[in-house]
């Protein structure tokens, strides 16, 4: 059960006339303020965002959305650049995890992310909270409302911050972070790591939202192999990465050579194959060794082979799936059809 | 991770599920998760893992909705059908995120942790009456080849087939035309190997049927020998049987073993394709009718449905072919023979109006119709050995005659020589007692002498040389004979006997040649010698100038030239056997001595007058 401890939330501001945009706080709700009627209803708000933020599918080759990055070394070795500031990021992270200087320390980080390159304006909310007895650090960003920082939120109407008023702070999660990452299957905090959402960051997974917090970049295996094919297609002569296909599937693995300049292997990558008008992803290995997935031809026509013990002829989705056919038994076979 | 620990892992896994193994790629196991120990079900994953190219099909599927699945060589999850069942109200509740996050927390790095969290799961599923099964497709030709490639490696290929139990195999072969089966399961350049993950009921011959998982105990010394005899009796199928457009050939000695083992009639359409494949000239297929045909003319090619056919028949009949089959199965590579058999096969079926399906029937009188067919061919042999025989009486004879007359026309012309001469000395006795004149004597004799070394001595040796040739002749036209007959038949002929004759006459006719040739010799020397005794009486009884100088003369020349002049040319004489030059240059230096002396007082005046 999440339990939301403290929150503050800052409204960064950006463009092209803000010569140095700083954030401005909209308010800190800390523990006492979390009883009263409009604490209750901002402690759900923000553990219901919480929980969506925890059920993402972190570092799953399925979902591009949300990974898990680990601290740079500057993280933990170097201050700040602010004024006055002699704290590194993990330092700030661990004031808002242990809730003891909420506020200062949000500030800092929200300065820290309008600082970052094309950041954009936004509402970050800062909040200490509980799961899995244990305490973690979240930075929640939600679309911005431009002059939400006017709201007063120690004003005694605080409510209707975030109730009557509620696209002020919207229950729609942009872009998360969770400090520290924790194991739940092995019960294991990781100091080291953090997990971030991005919302739509499948094919937009941006810079800016881990490297204020001076993280590592987390491609994935897709992004990877993009690269490595890319690098590898401007090696070559001609645009594409191999001149032929037996050159694919005989050659060896697919390597990136990364900032660090150790080869990465990137076989897990997936390619998109588009044959008779339809797009399906197979991955390398998969498309080179596998017997499953085949490219084949025959004269002038192209085929590609998928083979399955059982394949499903569906309409509808869920439990409202219904099957086409019963019994598949008396399919073509294959060589008849060739 | 071995190939043969993977195959235990997965026998492990079957106990509790069934066995799906119809086809020749592929076999599947479906179990209930829950029914399966944690370990066994973890060790799958593991086995999974280890080779995912032995894999064409792994899935989870709770109730109808697929969890997760093989994908390429990956396992996915199936994000629709764990929706789902997060949106069904399990009893007792299921946290489906938690295993749904649980699996992507694990896998491909923590196999074992990922099943073991799987296992949970399905059992937790299975705990809120939500069935959970395990379905996993494997690779057999791929696993065969792995667990045979580690083990054997042979001069020749091996074509590793895997089955679940030699029960499914014959069901597979039951269930598909005996020519497919044919092509599939016996390859001509490839030796089949059939390996069985349970009951197993290792053998070697014809062909190897072992346990999958003790590859390592296949005798490599009988499997050898196994495939030499498969190899040789494909080939010899292949040989003798016209197997029309894409027909595999097969040898009964192959299919015979699978058909023994096998209870039910499952083999028995393709024992029969490969015994009536044998016994025909050629086998053609029509869709699903096979078409056999025993003979030409008369024209016998009955066109069968085998299934239909077997059914009909039972192990009975095909019991039946397979006893007509092994009574001409010694004669089987002689084409002679199989025409036998096809025209008793065509006498006894053909113009019936069950034709070749009442063949079990039959089976005693086709048998019996091939003994008299080969009876009469045996006969047939005797009369041409009989001609062999003539044939040889006749050449014998021939040799003989040619011989003696050879020989004989030999003898007779040293006879005329002998006889001559014995004229010659009667002409000089009367020239001596008819005008007591003895000075003709010399230039007479000289004269016959002349005539007789000169032209009658080299007829002579003409003949002999004939007779060695016809010698030659003789014995190469013998060699000649004697291969035609051996041909025919080298057992019924006693050739020691022949030989021993035909030596007997070339020896004789040697042994002529012989004598004769040294008579043609004693002969020449005695000539010389009575030459020599003329030269001197020429030259000390009559002084110079006289006839018989002018004979002496002209003797010495015609010797010299018979002596010195080149034996191919018209007149030399030296290549003969019975010349000697070393003879005739005595002779000649007598020849020269005696014409000389009779000037020895000339010269010994004509020095005392100087």
């Amino acid at each position: 059960m999440v339990d939301v401890e403290s929150v503050a939330v800052f409204s960064c501001e950006m463009g092209e006339e803000i010569e140095n945009p700083t954030p401005d706080l909209v308010g800190t709700l800390d523990g006492d303020d979390l009883v009263t009627d409009a604490g209750a209803e901002a402690e759900r708000i923000v553990a219901s965002m919480l929980r969506d933020t925890l059920g993402r599918r972190y570092n799953s080759d399925d979902t591009k959305n949300a990974r898990n990055h680990i601290f740079t070394d500057a993280a933990r070795s170097a201050s700040v650049n602010l004024e006055g500031e002699g704290r590194t990021t993990v330092e700030l992270l661990e004031k808002v995890r242990d809730g003891s200087d909420i506020e200062s320390a949000g500030e800092s980080l929200s300065q820290l992310y309008l600082n970052e390159a094309r950041s954009v304006s936004d509402l970050l909310i800062y909040t200490q909270f509980s799961e899995y007895d244990e305490t973690f650090a979240a930075i929640l960003k939600t679309p911005y409302l431009e002059g939400a920082h006017e709201i007063d939120l120690d004003h005694e109407d605080t409510e209707a911050v975030f109730t009557e008023n509620e696209r002020v702070i919207q229950e729609e999660t942009d872009k998360s972070v969770v400090y520290p990452k924790y194991d739940k299957f092995e019960e294991v905090i990781d100091e080291d790591s953090a997990q971030l959402y991005q919302e739509g960051g499948a094919q937009h997974y941006a810079k800016y939202w881990y490297g204020f917090l001076n993280l590592k970049a987390a491609p994935h295996p897709d992004e990877l192999v993009e690269s490595a094919i890319k690098q590898r297609a401007s090696e070559s002569e001609t645009s594409a990465a191999f001149s032929t296909y037996q050159d694919f599937t005989d050659g060896g693995p697919i390597t990136l050579d990364d900032e660090d300049g150790t080869e990465v292997n990137v076989d897990q990558g997936d390619v998109s194959v588009r044959i008779a008008g339809k797009s399906i992803r197979v991955s390398i290995s998969e498309l080179r060794d596998s017997d499953n997935v085949q490219l084949a031809r025959d004269g002038d026509q192209f085929y590609l082979l998928l083979s399955d013990l059982q394949p499903e002829l569906t309409v509808g989705s869920g439990n409202g799936k219904r099957s086409l056919v019963d019994d598949l038994s008396n399919v073509p076979d294959i060589r008849d059809l060739f | 991770m071995t190939p043969r620990e993977f195959i235990q892992r997965i026998v492990a896994v079957s106990s509790t599920g069934s066995v799906n193994d119809e086809a020749l790629s592929n076999l599947s196991i479906n179990t209930e998760a829950s029914s399966l120990p944690e370990d066994t079900f973890k060790n799958l994953f593991e086995a999974w893992d280890s080779f995912p190219a032995y894999f064409s099909g792994f899935r989870l599927i709770a109730d109808d909705q697929r969890l997760f699945e093989l994908s390429g060589r990956e396992l996915s999850v199936n994000d629709e059908g764990i929706e789902a069942l997060a949106d069904r109200d399990l009893d007792p509740a299921v946290d489906v995120d938690y295993y749904r996050d649980g699996f992507d927390r694990y896998y491909p790095d923590e196999i074992r942790n990922a099943a073991g969290l799987i296992y949970e799961f399905a059992s937790k599923l299975n705990d809120a009456s939500t069935r959970v099964t395990i379905e996993i497709g494997l690779q057999k030709g791929t696993i065969a080849s792995d667990l045979l490639g580690d083990e054997l490696t042979f001069d020749f290929d091996l074509n590793p087939l895997l089955w679940w139990t030699p029960s499914d195999f014959f069901e597979w072969i039951g269930s598909h035309s005996p020519h497919e089966v044919a092509a599939e399961l016996f390859e001509y350049e490839s030796f089949p190997v059939f390996l069985f993950l349970q009951n197993a009921p290792d053998e070697i011959f014809p062909v190897p049927m072992w346990t999958a998982s003790s590859v390592e105990t296949l005798p490599k010394e009988e499997v050898e020998e196994a495939a030499d005899q498969y190899f040789d009796s494909m080939s010899a199928s292949r040989k003798f049987t016209h197997w029309r457009g894409d027909l595999s050939p097969i040898h009964p000695s192959v299919v015979e073993g699978l058909w023994e083992t096998c209870d039910s009639e499952q083999v028995s359409p393709l024992y029969a394709y490969s015994l009536l494949g044998v016994l025909s000239a050629a086998v053609d297929r029509d869709g699903q009718t096979m078409q056999f045909q025993f003979s030409s003319e008369p024209e016998f090619n009955p066109r069968i449905d085998l299934s239909e056919q077997c059914a009909e028949w039972g192990r009975n009949g095909i019991c039946a072919i397979s006893d007509l089959h092994q009574s001409f199965e010694a004669e089987e590579k002689k084409d002679a023979f199989r025409d036998l058999w096809q025209l008793a096969i065509t006498e006894h079926c053909r113009g019936t109006e069950r034709g070749i399906e009442m063949l079990p029937e039959v089976i005693e009188d086709v048998k019996s119709s091939y003994q008299d067919l080969q009876v009469s061919a045996v006969e047939e042999n005797f009369e041409a050995l009989s001609d062999v025989l003539e044939d040889t009486q006749t050449l014998m004879a021939g040799l003989t005659e040619r011989l003696s007359s050879a020989a004989n026309e030999t003898s007779q012309d040293i006879q005329r020589l002998t006889f001559t001469l014995l004229g010659a000395i009667v002409a000089n006795i009367f020239l001596v007692l008819r005008w007591s004149d003895r000075d003709l004597v010399p230039p007479f004799s000289i004269f016959v002498l002349i005539v007789i070394v000169g032209f009658y001595l080299p007829l002579i040796q003409g003949r002999i040389e004939d007779l060695n040739d016809t010698i030659t002749e003789v014995k190469n036209d013998y060699e000649f004979y004697e291969k035609h007959i051996r041909r025919f038949n080298k057992d019924l002929f006693r050739f020691g006997d022949l030989e021993e004759r035909k030596s007997a006459y070339v020896g004789l006719a040697e042994t002529q040649r012989q004598r004769a040739q040294t008579q043609l010799r004693r002969v020449f020397y005695a000539l010389l010698t009575v030459w020599c005794g003329l030269a001197i009486w020429s030259g000390f009884a009559f002084s110079f100038g006289q006839p018989q100088s002018l004979a002496l003369a002209v003797s010495g020349v015609v010797l010299a030239i018979l002596s010195f002049a080149p034996t191919n040319g018209p007149f030399g004489h030296s290549g003969y056997e019975y010349f000697s030059r070393a003879a005739a240059i005595v002779t000649l230096v007598i020849i020269g001595l005696s014409f000389v002396y009779p000037l020895l007082p000339l010269f010994i005046g004509m020095i005392l007058n100087f």
